[in-house]
This record gives C-alpha cells, structure tokens and sequence, in this order.
C-alpha cells in the first residue's frame, strides 16, 4: 500500500517544483531581456537620434519626433559640400591615412615589444612594463605646448606634415597596442614555439611561421583598438593639422553653417554618420576576431 | 595576478619585488619629466620652485621604492 500510496504523494511535489523552477527561469529569462534592452537602447540611443537627425530636413532641426520624419539626402550634400570653407571629404581621407600609418607603426613596434615582455626573461623586464605604464598615464594635454612649440619650431606645423598628427597619435597607440598584445601573448602556450625549434626553425621562423598566426585574433583586435583610437583623436588633431591635414574630428567641429553663429546641427549629424560608419563596416567584418582576442587571456589574467 | 599585477595577492618576495620593480617603473617616468621640466625653468631663469618640490618628492618615492626593492632579497 505503502509502496502504491508513495508514488502517488511524491508525483506531483517534483511536477510542482518543475512548474515553480519554470517560471523563476522565465522571470529570470525576462530580467535579463529586459536589462539587455535597457543596455542596448541606453548604448544606441544616441546613435539613433543622430542618424534620425542626419536624415530629417534642415527646417526641422529641433524636430522631437522619435522616429525619422522629413526625411532628405541634403544634409550628407551640405557635409561634403566646399562651399562653405568646409572639407570633410578630404578630411576622411587625412584620417584614413593618419589612422593606417598610426596602426601599421604601433603594431609593428608594439608586436616585437610585447613578445619580448611576455615571453622574455630579463632584468629589469617589470620596469619596463612600469613605464609603459607610467607614460600611458601621462594626459595629453600636458604634451600639447611643448609639441606645438618643438613642431612649430621644426616648420612641422604647415603643409602636408602627417607627422605632426601620425608620431604623437602612435605615442597613445603604443601603450595599447603593448597592453593588449602581451596579455595576449602572455597566454600562448610555449610548447608550440618549442615544438618549431626542435622541428628546425630558427626564434625568427617560430615567431613568424607559428605564433604570428596564432594570435592573429589578438592582432586584429589590438590593430582595431589602435585605429579606432587614432580616428576618434581630437585634442592634438585640433593643434596640429593643418588645412592639408586636417582630420574628420577637427573638420566637424569647425563646421559652418549658412549663417554667421549658426550650428549645422543637421550636417554634423551627418557627417558624424559617415565617421560612424567604417568602424562599424570594420567591427562587424572582423567581429569574430575582436570577440576571440578579447576575451583570450580572460580566464587566467 | 596577470603580467601587470605579477602573483597578486600571492605575498611571495619574488612577487612583490615585480610589483615593486613596475612601481619604480611608473615613478621614473614622471621624475624624469620633473627633471626636464626642472632642468628647462633653471636654465631659462623662470620660478622653478613648485617643479623642483616635486621632483624631491618623486625622488624621495623613487628611492623609498627602490629600498623596497632591495629588502625584498630576491
């Protein structure tokens, strides 16, 4: 009876129990939606209002419709327009050059720099990393007068001088790119460096042939980080370029409108659209990379 | 732990003298600036009071950590 009755009593607890993990598991299933939408529409609202404003005519500026309304083309027009004295289009270009030699420099600097700190035994090795660290520390805007004093001293502060903008944009790189590629490297196993050697290869062969591919990951991201850094730089870029230099940062912001005082809200909008959009054209394309590269090295530190 | 916080919260001597050594790191750069910019105001004649203040405290800590260092035994 015991043995029949048993069953009976003790059914339904774990079916109840089940229902009541269910629903703790969608609430939980709902809380964590629920945060992510709030995360996503905190991360993009802006992004949304300044596409939604580089769409909608320039008579409705200060238009608070959520959603595009009046929508035209002109303000991309107006953007790249030279009418006005202003040169974005150029100004792309300028930093599509400073942004690619930036990263080309810091990587390969960067990359024979972090190798040796992660996989090298020397004295002195933790001092190094400490100054490093200490000159990434350094805020730039105590760099600026003594640049703009020694560039213009050297005649670098006129004409097509990409140096001016190119050597203190890697000054900032370089401690990223050194960061990033040594816990990256750092995290590698030995044993197949140790591996080529036995098989042959020479210390050059085995860092080229074998743990360059390897971290390509790390590479990527850390070449991404460098250049999303050099293209979002303004401070130095406002000092430093020239109108042959000029970058998209410093081109916006001096952005002029149809009138004296008058902000082109709408066209910087714009403009801001088109800066926007090869980073994410080149987030999206090497996603899986930057993910990988991120997070490798994450577990052990 | 990690290559920037060498055995964190391990408390061995060999890590803590890497965390000393990356310490002495970070104070050498910012007493070598100090020195420049202490060296350029004497030089031009300027008031090089507050820079020179600085640089003996960051001389002072530099040579406090280095002690550090030393004492560690490794």
């Amino acid at each position: 009876m015991t043995a029949t009755t048993a069953p009976t009593t003790t059914a339904p607890a774990p079916r109840g129990g089940q229902e009541l993990h269910t629903k703790s598991d969608r609430g939980a299933k709902i809380r964590m939606y629920l945060g992510l939408a709030a995360l996503v529409i905190w991360g993009l609202a802006p992004f949304y209002w300044m596409i939604v404003t580089a769409f909608r005519d320039v008579g409705f500026t200060f238009d608070t419709t959520p959603w595009p309304t009046h929508v035209t083309l002109d303000n991309f027009k107006t953007a790249f327009s030279t009418e006005r004295g202003n040169h974005f289009g150029a100004a792309l270009v300028h930093s599509i050059i400073i942004g690619i030699v930036t990263t080309v420099v810091a990587m390969l600097v960067g990359v024979f720099a972090s190798y040796a700190l992660a996989r090298l035994k020397f004295p002195g090795k933790y001092v190094v990393l400490g100054v490093i660290l200490g000159s990434s520390m350094f805020p730039g805007v105590a760099l600026v007068s003594p640049l703009f004093q020694l560039f213009s001293d050297i005649g670098w502060l006129s004409g097509t001088n990409y140096q001016a903008l190119i050597i203190p944009n890697i000054s900032f790189a370089l401690p990223l790119t050194i960061y990033t590629l040594t816990a990256f490297l750092a995290e590698m196993p030995w044993e197949l460096e140790e591996s080529a050697r036995i098989d042959g290869c020479t210390p050059g062969q085995a860092f080229r042939k074998i743990m360059l591919p390897l971290a390509a990951p790390g590479l990527f991201t850390t070449a991404i980080l460098a250049f999303i850094a050099s293209w979002n730089e303004y401070l130095l870029a406002a000092q430093f370029s020239t109108p042959a230099t000029q970058t998209v940062t410093v081109a916006i912001a001096q952005f002029t409108g149809a009138q004296p005082h008058q902000e082109p809200y709408t066209a910087v909008m714009a403009a801001g659209t088109i800066v926007t959009v090869p980073l994410i054209i080149m987030v999206l394309f090497f996603q899986r990379a930057i993910v990988s590269g991120l997070t490798a090295g994450g577990v052990k530190g | 732990m990690g290559l920037f916080n060498p055995g964190g919260g391990t408390g061995d001597a060999r890590s803590k003298a890497q965390r000393l050594e990356v310490l002495l790191g970070i104070l050498g750069v910012f007493a070598l600036m100090a020195t420049i910019q202490t060296v350029v105001l004497e030089v031009r004649g300027e008031p090089a009071g507050s820079s020179a203040a600085l640089l003996a405290a960051l001389l002072l800590a530099l040579w406090l950590t280095w002690r550090a260092r030393r004492n560690t035994g490794v």
